[in-house]
């Protein structure tokens, strides 16, 4: 169930739970994604934003302290600043564990690529991974829908019918990509996704690439869900 | 002497956010009341109570100008009415299984979610640019660069009237 109260207004100052030091693209307070995922899904993210400049968090929590999702996710996107200055390309996915409550915060510039509607339907998709407790591969497939659609493969998030055959082969397939790409390298791909400086440096999540905020802004949009 | 113009550009612009937040809700509902409709046409009062209240919050805009303690609680009444009518309004939909089963509707009641998280983001920001705006006009050194030559009135902030209702509004339940 989710709630809204529509003028929370004093709660705001009151709010007390810190927000963690950007290290990656990845912050797995959690523990919900297990090392070797997190490196795969974390080079993955390095890249996305090194081709399309959309810079996609992922956030993990064990819990909200008190504080309600959407207030703590503003302020995390707001201290983060996730995405460029200019395009407001910042994304985050934050999943606060014990209250099992998650959103995806879109910053300004991507509202239009990614409504609040779709944003939505991402996590009713999800939600039932997070229902079994499969937390990792639910946060896999959230962000290679949340991918896709800002793609523009709005097929992703079709039929009922079709998306449950579908979900199950996704992630692999989305992480076969990843290996594929950071072992073989395809020689025509390497413009692409910025030459020497991918490979060996995107190895670790807390430093390797470099990854900070660049000043991207965010209005609230995006949605909530719980499982 | 730069900080003052500073921070009023900093009230306009974040004043300007509410008041699109708050038009960008008007503007659901339409679709909204339409949905509500297709299936519950018989439950005319509550959806004659959200026409209207949505007619009374679109009469009430406010340029940065207008902004004075008065017509900040005329513009908040406004918004509250609406915000009641369209709790209600959520509550009826809820009895019908054939509202919730449309995507339509789904799409819509997360449309309506973002966008009054986005109204009290828009808020908070405001709030704090006021803030901000109104140290720097009665707080000294800079409150007598302003009560010299400036000359601006300090502005008026959100207010939370009444608690209680303010709590109990909208709550979207999936």
């Amino acid at each position: 169930m989710v709630k809204i109260l529509l003028l929370f207004i004093l709660s705001f100052s009151l709010q007390a739970k810190e927000v963690p030091p950007l290290t990656g693209p990845i912050i797995d307070r959690a523990n919900l994604i297990t090392d070797k995922k997190q490196m795969a899904l974390s080079r993955g993210l390095k890249k996305y934003k090194k081709q399309t400049g959309n810079q996609l968090q992922i956030l993990t929590i064990n819990s909200l302290d008190d504080e309600t999702l959407e207030g703590y996710s503003i302020k995390v996107v707001d201290k983060w600043q996730l995405g460029d200055k200019e395009k407001d390309n910042g994304i985050l996915l934050l999943v606060a564990l014990k209250e099992r409550k998650m959103r995806i915060e879109v910053g300004q510039g991507l509202e239009g690529d990614l409504p609040d509607a779709l944003a939505g339907r991402i996590i009713s998709q999800v939600v039932p991974y997070f229902k079994k407790a499969n937390y990792e591969q639910g946060i896999i497939l959230g962000t290679s829908l949340i991918i896709k659609i800002l793609g523009g493969d709005h097929k992703a998030l079709k039929t009922r019918e079709r998306r449950s055959e579908f979900t199950s082969y996704l992630p692999i397939v989305f992480i076969m990509l990843w290996f594929w790409l950071s072992f073989f390298r395809p020689v025509w791909l390497i413009p692409i996704l910025g030459g020497a400086s991918y490979g060996r440096r995107g190895g670790g999540f807390s430093g390797g690439g470099g990854w900070s905020g660049g000043g991207g802004g965010f209005s609230g949009g995006g949605a909530s869900g719980s499982w | 002497m730069r900080s003052i113009p500073t921070a009023v550009n900093q009230v306009d612009a974040s004043w300007a956010e509410v008041q699109n937040q708050y038009k960008r809700r008007t503007d659901l509902i339409p679709n909204l009341v339409n949905v509500v409709k297709g299936v519950a046409s018989h439950e005319k009062e509550t959806l004659t109570a959200v026409i209207q209240a949505r007619a009374n919050a679109t009469k009430v805009t406010l340029s940065v100008d207008q902004l004075t303690p008065q017509n900040m609680a005329k513009f908040q009444k406004a918004q509250q009415g609406l915000s009641g009518a369209l709790s209600k309004l959520m509550v009826v939909a809820e009895r019908y299984p054939q509202i919730q089963a449309n995507q339509n509707f789904r799409d819509l009641q997360v449309q309506l979610e973002g966008t009054e998280n986005r109204i009290t983001v828009a808020r908070n920001r405001y709030i704090q640019a006021i803030k901000k705006f109104n140290n720097l006009v009665s707080v000294p050194p800079e409150s007598w660069y302003n009560a010299i030559f400036l000359k601006h009135d300090k502005k008026p902030q959100f207010q939370v009237e009444n608690l209680q209702e303010a709590q109990k509004a909208p709550e979207v339940k999936f």
